[in-house]
């Protein structure tokens, strides 16, 4: 199946990504080639076979939510740091609601 | 003099060595050999401070930990709290951590010096590190080819000798296909043991982080210096590790050799030397068989739908919002500032996989793709377990990859460079462990020779079985030159 350059134009906006004009043709024909290839597990029989849906059996760890020593968890101020745009002590970001 | 860390280890405690010197020598190596070879992305010379104090300790008493004043590489997606952190990618590239990684901070408990970081492919999607924003890593072994991938700069620094062990992570064999192709061991543990709290996550449900070592000791080491459960990684599972008391000896082994890795696409020279050392086994006694893993031949089409589903998710976060790329000032709205941050932000493999998983996973589709791909998994993994219970084979053996070390450039669509993970990504599908060692050199042209792998499963949680197999294999094999 031929990934058209629509459905790649689409999923790149999907991803939050800008594709170049040379992108938008190069991965059609990439990820046609990558879909062809798995397209093979089609002749697998997989009637009846649960999906495997992780690496484990475990299910559900969970762990109490409390604040931690910072070498553990990180000191806020150096999360803070990470961001690129801040203000005062607060992270800044262009608008939701246009 | 190039030290294994047993080897140190000892000259450490007999005052023959000196942490100081230990650390002096690799920083020496690196400025000889590093300009060409490229294996690091950030050395730290603090390493020398470091060494001080531990000759310091040292004088006052010996210590039990193996790592103690031991000077270890990682791989740049293992966050060291302070350090840049880049991921072998642009959008990371000032991104500083604010938290030490699980294995950093059990390594830094140990006494290990962390020397530096090492170059990857971006983001760990990769088998050569040709896809790093920073350059590719040489192969020490021969400056033309690559290193392998994704961990190549791991495997490089430790085979040059500029670390004495490395961590890298294996999410479809960039541990344990590095070490092949720069000839050193490389090991990944099952799944759930050794957490990857710390480690930039590319697909959660495949990623392990493992040892990059001279010896199956050393890997050894290191594996069960990083082990054990953490209560931040709820996948992490509570099996403590017992290395074995005994030699294993090779009789009585029962050694499994699939059919499907032997197959179309294995160099011919590669084979001849896995022939030869099966032979050696029966020689000694060992009990060889040949298996069959029927869905073998699809794990490399479930990897490339599992593996990209979960790297659009995983990637996610990196909107140039929360780390490292600034956000776009000129930005319209928060959509441009997304796009044009990861446009700018990620390198082609890197942006190939997000929009693939972004697609397989899209109405539709995901039934056809991913669903589908998830129950062949199953299947995958069940073709294990019935080697080990029905056949009853101790372990399976099999080459690491198809081939040698491959030239720059070689591989250039997509999907030529995925065939080289053929042997490796059904073992992280399944989640078993899987160590590579040295098995050789084969002839690469030119009169040149360059080093394989040989690869070994065991069954889940038995590293330690896994670990004395291998050092019997390797005693067999002699240390390759």
């Amino acid at each position: 199946m031929a990934l058209s350059e629509k459905e790649v134009i689409r999923t790149a906006e999907l991803a939050r990504i800008t594709i170049s004009e040379d992108e938008k043709k190069r991965f059609g024909d990439e990820l046609t080639a990558i879909l062809d290839f798995v397209r093979e597990l089609n002749e697998v029989d997989t009637e009846g076979v649960s999906p495997m849906t992780g690496g484990t059996r475990e299910e559900n760890a969970l762990r109490p939510d409390e604040p931690l020593s910072d070498a553990l968890e990180g000191a806020g101020a150096d999360l803070l740091n990470a961001a690129p745009g801040k203000k005062n002590r607060y992270i800044s970001v262009p608008a939701i609601f246009e | 003099m190039e030290y294994t860390i047993e080897d140190a280890r000892h000259k450490l405690r007999s005052g023959e060595l000196t942490v100081q010197g230990l650390v002096a020598d690799c920083m020496l190596r690196i400025q000889e050999q590093d300009p060409e070879i490229h294996a690091f992305l950030d050395v730290y010379e603090d390493a020398r401070k470091e060494a001080k104090e531990k000759d310091a300790i040292l004088r006052d008493a010996p210590q039990e930990s193996p790592l103690f004043g031991i000077p270890i590489a990682l791989k740049d997606n293992i966050l060291v709290r302070g350090k840049r952190a880049t991921a072998g990618s642009k959008i990371l590239e000032d991104y500083t951590a604010s938290f030490d990684a699980t294995v950093v901070r059990k390594l830094k408990d140990a006494g290990a010096i962390i020397i530096g970081k090492t170059n990857l492919d971006e983001f760990a999607m990769g088998s050569s590190t040709e896809n790093s924003a920073y350059g590719p890593t040489k192969n020490p072994r021969d400056l033309g080819r690559v290193p392998g991938g994704s961990s190549g700069g791991s495997a490089a620094a430790v085979a040059a000798g500029m670390a004495l062990g490395a961590l890298g992570s294996d999410t479809g064999g960039s541990v344990r296909q590095p070490a092949a192709f720069c000839g050193v061991v490389g090991f990944k543990p099952t799944y759930g043991r050794v957490s990857r709290h710390g480690l930039i996550a590319m697909a959660s449900s495949l990623d392990q982080i493992g040892p990059f070592a001279k010896t199956v000791r050393d890997a050894e080491i290191l594996f069960s210096a990083i082990a054990g459960k953490d209560d931040f990684d709820a996948t992490s599972v509570d099996v403590p590790y017992e290395p074995e008391k005994e030699h294993v000896s090779i009789r009585g082994i029962r050694v499994g050799v699939p059919r499907e890795y032997f197959g179309a696409g294995l160099n011919p020279e590669i084979e001849k030397r896995i022939r030869q050392i099966l032979e050696k086994l029966k020689e000694r006694g060992a009990i060889v068989e040949t298996i069959s893993l029927p869905h073998a031949p699809y794990a490399l089409a479930v990897y490339y739908i599992v593996v990209p589903s979960e790297v659009s998710a995983n990637l996610a976060r990196f909107d140039g919002i929360r780390y490292g790329a600034p956000s776009d000032a000129g930005a319209k709205n928060l959509f441009e500032a997304y796009a044009r941050t990861r446009e700018r932000g990620f390198g082609a493999e890197v942006k190939r996989r997000i929009i693939l998983g972004t697609y397989v996973l899209s109405a539709g589709y995901y039934d056809a793709y991913y669903a589908k791909a998830q129950k062949v998994r199953t299947l995958v993994a069940k073709d294990f377990e019935h080697a080990f219970t029905a056949r009853k084979v101790d372990v399976i053996l099999g080459p690491t990859t198809p081939t040698p070390a491959f030239p720059f450039g070689e591989k250039e669509d997509p999907l030529s460079m995925y065939m080289n993970d053929i042997y490796t990504v059904a073992i992280n599908l399944a989640g078993l462990p899987g160590i590579s060692i040295p098995g050789g050199l084969v002839p690469a042209g030119g009169g040149k020779e360059l080093p394989f792998g040989i690869q070994l499963v065991l069954p889940w949680f038995q590293e330690s079985k896994l670990f004395s197999i291998a050092k019997a294999i390797e005693r067999l094999i002699g240390f390759p030159g």
